[in-house]
């Protein structure tokens, strides 16, 4: 017995404590990985791994105690299903743990990975939960089909535990606490709020006050107009740091025609972004949205900087959109190279010339284009 | 004391149940058809009926599902239990009889007009003045009857149940008044009195304790009398009834903005929402408590006995939504939460689960009660219940899964600072959850059908009892009570005080945060810059509203970075003071629209109308082309201008006659526009017309105050 009880401590311990551990790790991880974020899923998710890990243990425990119990009744050896009830609950423990691992090592690029990982994990703990609870079931049910004359005097840790934090009184000594009430034969029992009900209820409050007192008193906490100044500066410095690590940015000022093998990641960005106003073919079509791409006409300049410049910042009042904060400036530099490159193609269907005639021919393999960009107004 | 002999009658349960089953059946049908218009929008139809796409048909599920299929509901189960409780016939017949039939033709009102495009545009509040003044007189009636049951009673004191009906009923009709406060126009059109955020307010004060006084309060009366009569256990704890009724009731009233965190509302507002939401948890746990307790020593009837399991689900299902809910109301989850699937996850768990199997469960119950007889089939009820239990599990794990995706997607950003991902692309990913969550709430409703079919068979088997005879003793006038009984038995004695008490504590939560909202000023700092919508744009606005729009598509771009970078500068509270009512919406199937204004050219909306997949190839927006055949309701212009006017929107005196002019003259400049630059040629009276100047016009007049 006592072997049993030093078993069920180291268990409770590790369980106990595995949320600590994750917590523990998580505090520094989110450190790292988003200061300023505010909107962290990972915590939230390993906030719920890690409660769910409660009644995993519970429902792991009945699992252990209805299997012992089944195997007592049916008078078969019950250390087999002990253990392997033990090791089930010991590995998932360990994979829980593992699974944490990631989070440590992570980088703002792959939390995304992480939270995918963690949602795996609730997803193998519910089910866990899910397979003890109706494995209990089923031998407890069994169990009871055997038993003759269930003894009532041998309750299990758990029952007694259960009993306890509820404050349960026995079903048999119930006529103590009946109200005398009696609507429409609906009878009511005057049992004492569960314990934990009333110091969870506390709890709650205690959080509203904190909470309110650090938003609104101390003002320790940032509210939404000053988490959003953080994100922002925070998004700037981490897109600074990369771009210090990038060759050959390239903007308006610098482009230049690409080569062919650019020129055909260009022409994947047109099909994604850009035929719905000016066509498959870049010729647009008669009563189209977007002027044709393919003559020589062109209201804001024909040239690669022209491009460039219309497409990153739009002529919004004529319904170009601005794509500089969906496309990157490498996107854009391929998105102008194939626009020059379709220059001429004259498709079949295309929409009548608009602007001014723009007599310049480029080639693709023509990297030395002439500053074209005209002042505009 | 000589015993009185009284007869409940049976008549207005077996009504109510019968309404309550169909108008379940076609909330949920509505519900499985506009399921998959989203997965499939050519099932919109809107060819051939402008009232059968999603912006129209969502409303009247929504609707149908909560006032007709949940309103019914409760009206079964305070005809059946009220009577009982009290030892009393309900007070009057007649006036059962008004409700009854008011109540249905409310509800065929309600649809007919939502059908039409008769909307107010707040949500679960969409009905017009008429229909609002119609369920007004309704609910007195049926006030009324109870409260005259009430005082006739032969029983002293009042059971937990009733509090709970007493509480829900003033409180929805305080919380149905007060938010439908609106400027008649026509017959069938009305301007909130509010404006911009303290509409936002004032509609989820409202839309929120609609599901907790609508959905939530009453249903925890039912389950106080049909679980302990079902399992025929005493009732757990009797002060935790009383502690957990009054702590909700209190609490509950204070969540309304956990709704709008993140928005223009004020922060000390969205703060108060957070912090009541947490404490809401273990009150709204006492009741689940309390019926998950009171069948101790029961649960081997469980197994057995089918509306026993639905019970189960019913109350665990309701434990589930109000531990969720509040996890929702903290603002980093709510900042994936909103906007997004889970909010649509987390209501069906409630309404699926929690109104849905208590229901069910009640009507197993209850249909053999009162056709004398057992229920036909307990195995297919059993069967009923794995079915939806499996529909609940379908519908709302691709909505969790869904919502996930969509806000790995949303906040993706390159290490060069650009989106990963168009709104489309996110679409077009979660669409296969949207057909996984149509065949979960197919399998639901499939459930429902054996459930008819199993009570039409129970029914036939037996026969209808018309009146049942009961007798009781009258109370006497002096009441001696004894010593030592609880504090809490006087106002259990006194149904007016409880009423009066009711009404205080759930006044207090509303109206701390309704008044600074509506008299300091410093809430919404003025935008100089921010004019009244022209003519043109207030039709075009109208044309939004009527066809539901809002629906799915938010005006409330929340402060954060990837919304800013998708949408533009985030929304400010001064941009919505002529904003009656307001648009903000709750759900973004599509993208959000705060910012629209200017983004694209005339020509791409006026196609992107015709054909949403033609300017955004993968769209799942139901193309509208019936705004290119109507003609805009000038003969409105005059009297929606007045309106406005009457509400403080700042139009010059005497504006009304010269409106139309206005009206006529914008919309030429959009249909020249039209044609010089695209070659499109429409006539500039069509309702195209009218919605293009609105939607230019939507957040763009920030960008011309004066930078400081």
């Amino acid at each position: 017995m006592t072997q049993n009880n030093i078993k069920k401590i180291t268990l409770s311990c590790i369980t106990i404590v595995a949320p600590i551990f994750i917590f523990g790790q998580q505090v520094t991880t989110q450190a790292a990985v988003t200061q300023a974020n505010g909107i962290d899923l990972n915590s939230v998710l390993l906030f719920v791994a890690a409660f769910l890990l409660i009644p995993l243990y519970i429902t792991g425990n009945t699992f252990i105690f209805a299997a012992k119990k089944y195997a007592t009744d049916t008078k078969k050896e019950s250390s087999t299903l002990k253990k392997t009830g033990t090791l089930i609950l010991l590995f998932f423990c360990y994979q829980a743990l593992q699974a944490q691992l990631p989070a440590t090592n992570a980088t703002p690029s792959d939390t995304d990975w992480t939270a995918w990982i963690i949602t795996i994990v609730i997803v193998l703990e519910s089910l866990l939960i899910v397979i003890f609870s109706s494995q209990s079931l089923k031998f407890i049910s069994r169990s009871s089909v055997d038993d003759s004359q269930p003894s009532v005097a041998k309750n299990s840790w758990l029952q007694n535990f259960w009993n306890k934090i509820n404050s349960f009184k026995p079903i048999a000594e119930e006529s103590d606490i009946d109200t005398g009430h009696s609507y429409d034969g609906i009878r009511e029992l005057d049992n004492i709020t569960p314990p934990w009900f009333a110091t969870g209820f506390a709890l709650t409050i205690i959080f509203a006050a904190i909470y309110l007192y650090r938003y609104h008193v101390s003002k320790s906490a940032p509210l939404q107009s000053e988490e959003y100044k953080i994100e922002m500066a925070q998004a700037e410095q981490d897109k600074a740091k990369y771009m210090a690590t990038q060759t050959n940015n390239v903007d308006e000022n610098t482009v230049t025609m690409l080569s062919t093998s650019e020129i055909e990641k260009g022409k994947k960005t047109f099909t994604e972004k850009c035929i719905a106003c000016h066509a498959a073919n870049g010729g647009s079509m008669p009563g189209g949205v977007g002027p044709n791409l393919t003559d020589s006409y062109w209201i804001h300049g024909g040239g690669i900087k022209d491009i460039f410049k219309s497409i990153k910042y739009g002529w919004v009042e004529k319904g170009m959109i601005s794509w500089k904060d969906q496309l990157s400036s490498t996107q854009i530099a391929q998105l102008a190279s194939f626009i020059r490159s379709i220059n001429g193609s004259n498709p079949a269907n295309a929409k009548e010339p608009q602007g001014e005639l723009y007599s310049e021919v480029i080639t693709a393999t023509d990297t030395t284009v002439k500053d074209t960009t005209k002042l505009k107004k | 004391m000589s015993l009185e002999k009284f007869y409940y009658d049976n008549k207005f349960p077996k009504l109510f149940a019968i309404a309550c089953i169909f108008w379940g059946t076609v909330g949920m049908l509505l519900g499985v058809i506009i399921a998959f218009q989203l997965a499939f929008p050519i099932l919109n139809f809107s060819e051939y009926f402008p009232h059968l796409a999603f912006g129209r048909l969502r409303p009247v599920h929504t609707n149908a599902v909560i006032f007709a299929f949940v309103g019914n509901g409760i009206f079964t189960g305070i005809y059946y239990a009220l009577p009982r409780l009290l030892k009393t016939p309900m007070w009057s017949k007649k006036l059962g009889a008004i409700h009854f039939w008011g109540w249905q033709f409310i509800i065929v009102c309600a649809a007919v007009s939502l059908l039409m495009g008769f909307t107010t545009g707040k949500e679960y509040a969409e009905l017009e003045w008429p229909i609002d003044i119609m369920i007004t007189l309704i609910w007195v009636v049926f006030g009324f009857n109870m409260f005259a049951t009430i005082l006739t009673r032969r029983e002293r004191h009042l059971y937990v149940a009733i509090w709970f009906f007493i509480a829900s009923w003033v409180t929805v009709a305080m919380l149905h008044i007060v938010n439908s406060i609106e400027f008649p126009v026509s017959m069938m059109k009305s301007y909130s009195w509010y404006a911009g955020v303290q509409d936002a307010l004032v509609q989820w004060w409202y839309g929120h304790n609609a599901v907790a006084f609508f959905l939530t309060t009453p249903y925890l009366g039912l389950m106080y009398y049909f679980l302990p009569k079902a399992a025929d256990r005493p009732v757990y704890s009797y002060r935790l009834s009383i502690l957990h009724f009054w702590s909700l009731i209190f609490l509950y009233i204070w969540a309304g903005p956990h709704h709008l965190l993140y928005t223009a509302l004020p922060d000390w507002a969205q703060s108060l929402g957070t912090a009541f939401s947490i404490m809401l948890i273990l009150p709204s746990w006492g009741g689940m408590l309390n019926g998950l307790f009171t069948l101790r020593g029961a649960w081997d009837k469980v197994r057995e006995e089918p509306v026993l399991k639905f019970f189960v689900v019913a109350v665990t299902c309701y434990g589930m939504s109000t531990f969720e809910g509040p996890m929702l109301a903290l603002k980093n989850v709510n900042a994936i939460s909103h906007y997004s699937d889970w909010t649509v996850a987390h209501v069906h768990i409630g309404a699926l689960g929690w109104n849905g199997f208590l229901t069910f469960g009640m009507m197993y119950w209850l249909i053999p009660k009162l056709f004398n007889t057992t229920l036909y089939s307990k195995k297919l009820a059993s069967t009923h219940f794995w079915i939806g239990t499996l529909g609940i599990l379908l519908y709302a794990v691709p909505m969790y899964w869904s919502s996930f995706r969509s806000y790995f997607m949303m906040k993706a950003f390159t290490p060069e600072g650009q989106l990963q991902y168009q709104f489309i692309d996110i679409v077009q990913t979660i669409i296969p959850f949207y057909v996984m969550r149509a065949i979960g709430g197919t399998i639901f409703l499939t459930g429902v059908i054996l459930m008819i079919y199993n009570l039409i068979k129970t029914a036939k088997s037996g026969s209808f009892v018309r009146e049942e005879e009961a007798e009781a003793a009258p109370l006497v006038k002096e009441y001696q009570a004894p010593s030592g009984s609880m504090w809490h038995s006087v106002i259990e004695r006194k149904p007016i005080l409880l009423l009066v008490l009711s009404l205080v504590v759930v006044g207090i939560g509303g109206l701390v945060e309704l008044i600074p909202t509506f008299l300091v000023k410093e809430n919404i700092p003025t935008i100089s810059s921010v004019k009244p919508y022209t003519p043109l744009e207030l039709q075009g606005r109208d044309i939004y509203i009527r066809e539901g729009c809002y629906n799915c598509h938010s005006q409330m771009i929340r402060p954060f970075r990837y919304e800013v970078a998708r949408y533009g500068e985030y929304s400010k509270a001064g941009e919505f003071v002529y904003d009656h009512p307001f648009q903000w919406g709750s759900k973004r199937t599509g993208p959000d629209l705060a910012r629209i204004g200017g983004k694209y050219g005339d020509a791409w909306h006026f196609n992107h109308m015709l054909e949403p997949s033609s300017m955004s190839p993968g769209s799942i927006m139901p193309s509208y082309p019936s705004l290119f055949a109507n003609l805009i309701e000038k003969g409105s212009t005059n009297s929606k201008i007045h309106a406005m006017r009457k509400m403080g929107v700042p139009y010059p005196e005497g504006y009304e006659a010269n409106a139309n002019s206005d009206l006529e003259a914008q919309a030429k400049t959009i249909a020249d526009n039209l044609s010089a630059n695209n070659k499109i040629t429409i006539s500039s009276d069509k309702e195209i017309i009218a919605l293009i100047g609105y939607l230019q016009r939507v957040g763009k007049d920030i960008k011309l105050e004066p930078k400081k």
